[in-house]
């Protein structure tokens, strides 16, 4: 599947939920089907700044892709890259780079955040995408 | 009298950051001249609302007594206390001599889920380290949840508080 139809299936699942609590359970659930970030790789170069909780990421290339592994402290904050890992793990780098993040806005996930989630979610994107970059300079 | 005589001859050599009204003397081309202390500090209109708020907000706590308060803010707290260590799993840091506060974390959780949860439930709870970090690694914590309680509040408020906490517990083990 490419990222935008990730994306709208994404779109598509959030929009079944009524309110948002029920929103943040899918989310929770989402958060402990997260698939784990390797132990070792829980140091402080994969720690994404700009989160109140703690966040690591990290990517490797596998077969000209990019797969993305996560983990937080706090599970909401696990839900959020766990979608965030959905759309974008395990795709081209160069369709990361040029992939829109219009899904988030469409979901409503930014508003029901608080200030600081909000920058978060914004700094784990951009995380992401600097690993896409760095992968597609290694191509190029 | 001399530590004042001391202070005003600084103030008076130190020139105002910011200009306004009644804050000036005379201003021709030459010079400007700035009105006395502490009138040159004090740029544009006053906060005239915050003071006579903050009068009416004194008028007020003390026809309730400050006393008064004190015991019922107590009372908020034991009884707050006490709802919350029933849930079970709950930890309490502080238990002291204190004021009506609670800093507390529900086993492994983490506190800004709580917060998030609590939040949509309509409840308004600090989440976090507080500015106090070192307290936190004291305790090997990320942060806690900490809610406080004001004369103003009730025990139903407390009730709705609780409740709150438990469905946050419930969607997050």
């Amino acid at each position: 599947m490419t990222i935008q139809e990730i994306q709208d299936e994404i779109v598509d699942e959030f929009s079944m939920f009524d309110d948002w609590m029920q929103r943040y359970e899918y989310m929770i659930d989402l958060g402990k089907s997260l698939p784990l970030i390797d132990e070792s790789l829980k140091k402080d170069e994969n720690l994404i700044k700009g989160c109140q909780s703690k966040v690591w990421v990290h990517g490797e290339m596998k077969d000209d892709k990019v797969v993305f592994t996560a983990d937080s402290d706090a599970i909401i904050t696990k839900g959020i890259i766990a979608i965030l890992i959905r759309a974008f793990s395990n795709q081209h780098p160069a369709a990361i780079i040029e992939a829109n993040t219009d899904f988030i806005d469409e979901i409503g996930l930014k508003e029901h955040l608080s200030p600081t989630r909000a920058n978060g979610l914004v700094s784990m994107i951009k995380q992401l995408k600097l690993y896409a970059v760095a992968y597609q300079t290694q191509l190029n | 009298m001399l530590d004042y005589v001391w202070k005003e001859n600084w103030l008076n050599k130190l020139p105002p950051y910011k200009g306004g009204g009644e804050m000036i003397d005379q201003v021709t081309f030459e010079k400007t001249t700035y009105a006395g202390l502490p009138h040159k500090f004090e740029a544009g209109t006053p906060n005239i609302c915050g003071v006579i708020a903050f009068g009416a907000a004194l008028d007020y706590m003390n026809a309730i007594g400050f006393e008064a308060i004190a015991t019922y803010e107590n009372e908020l707290l034991e009884y707050a206390t006490e709802k919350l260590l029933a849930i079970g799993d709950v930890t309490i840091y502080g238990t002291g001599d204190k004021t009506a506060v609670i800093s507390f974390n529900i086993e492994n959780i983490h506190p800004y889920d709580i917060g998030t949860i609590v939040d949509k439930l309509g409840i308004a709870v600090r989440t976090g380290h507080h500015c106090a970090q070192p307290i936190m690694d004291f305790y090997k914590i990320p942060g806690t949840v900490r809610a406080s309680f004001s004369f103003y509040n009730t025990k139903e408020e407390i009730d709705v508080f609780i409740e709150a906490i438990k469905k946050a517990k419930m969607m997050l083990s």
